[in-house]
């Protein structure tokens, strides 16, 4: 196994759950294996090895980005139409489906960045700092824009798409 | 909001976070990668694994066809050198070397058009297989382009995929009072390309009009040989006026400026601290900024019409590894900056193309999403300088601008001003006691930037800005600076004036006070 494909174990589980939450259950395979591609790709450009990381989710988040605004290779798969497990989460009687169904379409809703910063903190498991730099922005406004996206998340649930 | 949304809430953001991966993704991945560079391998290509293009770019000049008419065939010629050495009108032929490989990308330009073959290239080695390229159309002229045809054609780029063989292609310029047909044909069981023309009568004036062309090959071609057979020389341009820079390190960077007298816009890049450029066009115009950013470090390009370049579109521009260039913003720029995905851009009031822009600019246009969306800053600029003339990122992205007074003598008033996070406010840095006009600055970490403009000396700071001290590369009289870009809190390059040389210099320096020369652009003649 090479460098690389070290790198790529290490960082599938992130990747494949942030273009999860992009594009669904049925598109994120592809979606990350195309990021990881693209990165592979674009290796030469990378001028800081140690920033890897921020590096491929910058790569990753735009790579989402163009899928969801069916520009990309892969389309955008509505997070309540996904097949998903259907057990009930046991501790309050809320499962995966009923939270996609209910709240998928007011992340959907979200603007671009918000969208991004939830994926990369939640789905892809990214701390608020590396979250910054994956999207270029200072530490101090990930996290309060964070904030705000989850408080637009909250506000938004049940409201009916016109 | 209930509880019960909340926990949903909760749900939603803990289901995001604990899905599995499905097996062989990993697997999948690396087996492509192998596969990939199995490909590169096998074509023998020692370039890199992204910058594999060929480049031919093929300007008509209609002017020149009502000046020479038709006529005797001259000799063949075309020019095959790096972008730096000086364009030769000499008939040669080119290939340099006996298995010479086509860089990344490598331009061709005709002078004039009224003969049949412009330009044949030949492959190192046969293949079966098609080879991958697209034909695009950079001077927004040509009205069509199709495979195999030669009447009316669609106006969409056409893909040279796999698995096919012959492929011809048809591309019909516009302008004056005829149009040309220019064909190409890609065989790659003959391993060959071929450009030509249709011979025009000398009535057909195509009142100046340079059309451009390109033909992109995705992957490294070998080429055994390159002929040009064009009723006036054809040949690499040499002639690119820089007017930025940025570099990455040391090596890589990349420089953008004019070619040719009507002005296209060009960037050159380097992988060899500017040994070897590659030189692809972009759209007519004036290069006045250039960053790498975005979410792969992709060329951010500046290009303003504010010298009425006739078909000049501006706006800023980018480029994937420079495969395809895109406008993402729709103003005049006169200024650029890039960090990561911060991009901010000194406009000018919004324009038509081709016409000249009041000066000054009226604000600031930043994103901070690589280009894909923008807001509008006022301009901060106090009355007393209240031109913005510069404007850069600092280590902690946040903005920096420069401000300028009246009066272009360079004895105006400056101010630097440093913006909030988020740029809602803006505090003042330092007021500036120096010569110069139209200054502008780059900011690397640490404190550490370089500051310059007309009849100023290259400064630098080690303080973030509050007091500067000049470098002795310039004099800021006759040996100006141009552009600069720091990439390091020592290291960097700058685009010198050189009046003695007649040519403009791209110097670099690791440390800050001692400069090599990387490469020497001559001015057009």
């Amino acid at each position: 196994m090479d460098a690389y494909e070290e790198l790529v174990t290490t960082q599938s589980a992130s990747v494949y759950r942030l273009a999860r939450a992009y594009v669904g259950d049925a598109g994120a395979p592809d979606l990350a294996h195309d990021v990881f591609v693209a990165a592979w790709r674009a290796l030469p450009a990378l001028r800081d090895p140690g920033a890897f990381g921020p590096w491929l989710h910058r790569i990753a988040v735009n790579r989402c980005r163009s899928a969801v605004r069916g520009t990309g290779r892969v389309r955008e798969i509505p997070m309540n139409e996904m097949t998903a497990d259907t057990a009930a989460d046991p501790r309050d009687g809320f499962g995966a489906v009923e939270a996609r169904a209910v709240v998928g379409p007011a992340y959907r809703r979200l603007g671009d960045e918000p969208r991004a910063l939830i994926a990369l903190h939640y789905a892809a498991g990214l701390s608020i700092r590396e979250c910054a730099d994956a999207l270029g922005i200072p530490e101090g406004t990930a996290k309060s824009r964070l904030n705000a996206a989850l408080a637009t998340l909250r506000a938004d649930i049940g409201r009916v798409e016109p | 909001m209930t509880d019960r949304d909340q926990r949903l809430v909760d749900a939603f953001l803990e289901d995001l976070g604990s899905a599995p991966v499905p097996p062989g993704l990993e697997a999948d991945v690396a087996r492509r990668i192998r596969d990939e560079r199995q490909q590169r391998v096998g074509r023998g290509g020692a370039w890199l694994a992204w910058a594999a293009v060929l480049v031919l770019v093929v300007a008509l000049a209609g002017v020149a066809w009502v000046v020479a008419g038709p006529g005797p065939t001259p000799v063949p010629s075309l020019v095959l050198s790096p972008s730096s050495a000086p364009a030769s009108s000499a008939p040669t032929v080119p290939a340099a070397s006996a298995t010479p490989s086509v860089g990344p990308s490598a331009s061709a330009r005709a002078s004039a058009g009224n003969t049949s073959a412009l330009f044949h290239l030949t492959l190192a080695s046969s293949t079966s297989a098609a080879l991958p390229a697209e034909v695009l159309d950079h001077s927004g002229m040509v009205t069509g382009v199709a495979e195999g045809v030669t009447g009316p054609m669609n106006a969409a780029p056409v893909g040279i995929g796999r698995g096919r063989d012959v492929q011809s292609i048809a591309v019909q310029w516009t302008g004056g009072s005829c149009d040309q047909l220019a064909e190409i044909d890609v065989d790659a069981l003959a391993s060959t390309v071929t450009v030509s023309t249709a011979t025009m009568p000398s009535a057909c004036d195509a009142n100046g009009i340079e059309r451009v062309v390109e033909i992109r090959f995705a992957e490294p071609v070998d080429v055994a040989a390159m002929q040009g057979r064009v009723g006036n020389p054809i040949r690499l341009d040499a002639s690119i006026q820089p007017s930025a820079v940025a570099f990455m390190d040391a090596d890589q960077g990349s420089v953008g400026g004019t070619q040719g007298n009507r002005g296209l816009a060009v960037v050159a890049q380097t992988f060899d601290g500017g040994a070897s450029w590659a030189v692809t066009p972009l759209a007519w115009g004036k290069v006045v900024g250039l960053g790498l950013g975005g979410n792969d470090l992709h060329p951010l390009v500046a290009v303003s019409c504010a010298d009425s370049i006739q078909g000049c579109v501006p706006g800023v521009y980018t480029g994937y590894g420079l495969h395809q260039w895109t406008r993402v913003l729709a103003v005049d720029p006169t200024r650029l900056a890039v960090d990561g995905q911060g991009v901010v851009v000194i406009e000018a009031l919004p324009t038509e193309p081709t016409k000249s822009y009041p000066f000054p600019p009226t604000g600031l246009r930043l994103s901070e999403d690589g280009g894909d969306t923008w807001s509008t800053l006022r301009n901060p600029c106090p009355a007393a300088s209240p031109s913005l003339t510069g404007v850069t990122f600092d280590l902690a992205r946040e903005l920096v601008v420069v401000c300028e007074g009246e009066g272009a003598t360079g004895g105006a008033a400056k101010t630097l001003l440093r913006a909030t996070d988020p740029p809602t406010a803006w505090r003042k840095i330092a007021e500036l006691p120096l010569r110069g006009t139209g200054m502008n600055l780059d900011l690397s970490g640490n404190g550490a930037g370089w500051l310059w403009g007309a009849r100023s000396p290259l400064m630098v700071t080690a303080d973030d800005g509050v007091t500067w001290t000049p470098l002795s590369i310039v004099d800021g009289e006759a040996r100006m600076v141009v552009a600069a870009n720091s990439w390091a809190s020592t290291g960097g390059v700058a685009l010198v004036w050189d009046p003695d040389r007649q040519a403009t210099l791209l110097l670099g320096t690791q440390d800050g006070t001692t400069w090599t020369e990387m490469h020497a652009f001559p001015a057009a003649p």
